[in-house]
């Protein structure tokens, strides 16, 4: 079977500006407050009533010439057979160098053991459970604990090493879309393959498209449609 | 041989034990507590201890460079500073590696530079010519210390290829981010190699001076002239590294990125050009130039490093500041960020305090290429 080359396309004119993206990848990821491999850029400029506001969700943009994959001393950051870029967190020896020479700033560092939170053993009132006991309850991580990312990363990173969006990988390898792009409630994103002429991608990528800083010439992969 | 430790020389080991002992809580505090410890972000990863790994590492290849060079292109003015020079780069390089490694997050997993390398990353490249040029450096200063002169011989031609190699890969981690004006290109290699040079001679003159002054009442002739001209070396160093930071300048200036404004007249200005520029660079050049004299040479010396670590502030974290969409975000250091770098600079005092008592530093090692039959002995005076 031919190699697959996975790219998203993210539709301006659609996107509502919600952030769904951002808050529905903390679910699936069990990334930790602060933590956003999904996240987005809004800028507001002008004068009331000529203002202007832009919003455009940001993750990693999977490149296909990676400076982080090219920067990790031991290629803990590699290119998978589906042209994602990714993290293996069993080698990551936390150097950050891939943080310092990413130029998308996507990649974030876990100074401390994740979900400290649910650690805690005061409660905010006395009526109310502390978030140890809430968490020993539910028997789980954290209560929101998604199983399913452990699937081909670790569920839950640790202290000591970085993490980034993998672009839900382990929903691509059952061919379903990342979560960001099933929760989008605009469906202003689409990820394809774009070795194959017959996907939907290829008729996104008809209409005006752009890359962030593609003049670094770093190749990245998530492409936003029909910007104002 | 039996170390004795009395009056000045006791109360300063104390001294710096102390700060050695501060350092290493700063370490154990943060094995233990992690990073939390660190005032990097996931804006600017990298904190105050690649700064000072940066400035201990350059300084260490600058001093094994003059020692291997003084034999490989027959300075034999400097000859008698070859072995002192050499322990010297061992006694800063090995606390620098220490606080290198103190900014891993997974220390426990070092080994996979050995198992799962990744040739294309120039931190791999550092880390293995590193390595190397530790056990080079150990290999010529043993060598030294036996009087083996044919190992001494082709060490020095090795560790001053090692130096020169590691110093300009360690400049190539930054220089190869091309999305970060004040790190990226070719010349930052260069500098690195030429900033070593000027660390390395600043603090072997340093020590040098002060391992004579303490223990002699007057400075030997040799060491005087040996002072004299290094600082004159110093000099021309200076001269190109002003040459390089007004290019820099310049060529930052057409790219009216927001890392130009940092330094020009932003944040970090008062640091470069005050600290860097000012303090490290012209003063000590105007200093050399009106008077010659070792006192002089010290002065500068210290000058020079206070200058250089600005520097290496200024590029290592105003590199890190601007953001990928237009902000300038903001560093400050942590207190155990600052005890892990005194501590290490404590401990090249303390290591190098404790040489000088077993081996004998001030000895030549490079007589066989000298015309007299026998064999010229150095008084150990200094130690």
């Amino acid at each position: 079977m031919a190699k697959k080359n996975y790219a998203m396309t993210i539709d301006l004119q659609k996107c509502i500006g919600c952030a769904g993206c951002s808050v529905t990848c903390k679910n699936e990821n069990n990334t930790d407050t602060g933590m956003n491999w999904m996240h987005f850029i809004s800028n507001e400029t002008g004068t009331f009533p000529n203002v202007k506001y832009e919003f455009m969700p940001t993750l990693c943009n999977h490149c296909d010439n990676a400076p982080c994959i090219k920067a990790c001393p031991v290629t803990a950051m590699y290119k998978d057979e589906n042209g994602l870029t990714l993290h293996d967190a069993d080698k990551c020896i936390g150097c950050k160098a891939c943080m310092a020479s990413c130029p998308y700033g996507v990649i974030s560092y876990n100074k401390n053991n994740p979900h400290e939170y649910w650690n805690q053993q005061e409660a905010w009132s006395e009526l109310s459970a502390t978030p140890k006991e809430i968490k020993d309850k539910v028997g789980t991580e954290v209560p929101y604990y998604n199983p399913e990312r452990d699937y081909n990363y670790e569920a839950i990173r640790y202290r000591g090493i970085v993490e980034k969006c993998q672009l839900c990988d382990h929903r691509l390898a059952r061919d379903e879309q990342p979560y960001c792009v099933e929760r989008c409630p605009s469906e202003a994103m689409y990820v394809g393959d774009l070795n194959d002429p017959d996907d939907k991608i290829h008729q996104f990528l008809q209409l005006e498209h752009k890359t962030l800083k593609d003049e670094l010439g770093t190749k990245p992969k998530v492409f936003y449609t029909r910007s104002f | 041989m039996a170390m004795k430790w009395q009056g000045k020389s006791l109360i300063a080991m104390v001294i710096l034990l102390a700060i050695v002992a501060a350092g290493i809580f700063g370490m154990g505090n943060t094995l233990v507590q992690g990073q939390v410890v660190f005032g990097s972000t996931d804006q600017v990863p990298w904190n105050l201890l690649i700064v000072a790994y940066v400035f201990l590492a350059l300084m260490a290849s600058g001093m094994c460079m003059i020692a291997s060079a003084s034999h490989v292109l027959g300075f034999k003015k400097f000859d008698f500073l070859g072995k002192r020079a050499i322990y010297l780069a061992l006694a800063v390089l090995i606390p620098g590696l220490l606080v290198l490694a103190m900014d891993l997050g997974r220390l426990d997993r070092a080994y996979l530079f050995i198992t799962s390398p990744n040739l294309q990353a120039p931190m791999w490249w550092m880390g293995a010519t590193y390595g190397v040029y530790v056990v080079l450096l150990l290999v010529e200063f043993i060598a030294m210390h036996t009087k083996n002169e044919k190992v001494m011989h082709y060490a020095s031609y090795m560790t001053l290829a090692g130096a020169v190699a590691a110093t300009s890969i360690l400049g190539g981690i930054f220089a190869v981010v091309v999305q970060r004006p004040l790190w990226f290109g070719g010349a930052t290699s260069v500098f690195f190699v030429l900033s070593a040079l000027l660390t390395g001679i600043a603090c072997l003159t340093i020590f040098t001076y002060f391992t004579y002054k303490l223990s002699n009442k007057k400075l030997p002739e040799k060491v005087d002239a040996a002072l004299i001209g290094l600082s004159k070396l110093m000099g021309i160093l200076i001269a190109v590294a002003l040459g390089f930071n007004a290019w820099r300048l310049i060529t930052m200036f057409y790219t009216g990125t927001p890392d130009f404004a940092l330094i020009f007249n932003g944040e970090y200005a008062l640091m470069y050009w005050g600290g860097a520029l000012a303090l490290g660079l012209i003063i000590p050049l105007l200093m050399i130039i009106g008077k010659r004299t070792s006192v002089v040479a010290v002065a500068v010396s210290f000058l020079v490093l206070f200058g250089m670590y600005f520097d290496k502030y200024v590029t290592v974290i105003g590199g890190q500041l601007s953001q990928p969409y237009g902000e300038v975000t903001t560093y400050s250091t942590t207190v155990t960020e600052w005890l892990i770098f005194v501590g290490a600079m404590a401990a090249t005092v303390v290591i190098y305090m404790v040489g000088t008592k077993i081996f004998n530093l001030s000895e030549s090692t490079h007589e066989e290429k000298d015309k007299k039959p026998t064999k010229k002995k150095i008084q150990p005076s200094a130690v």
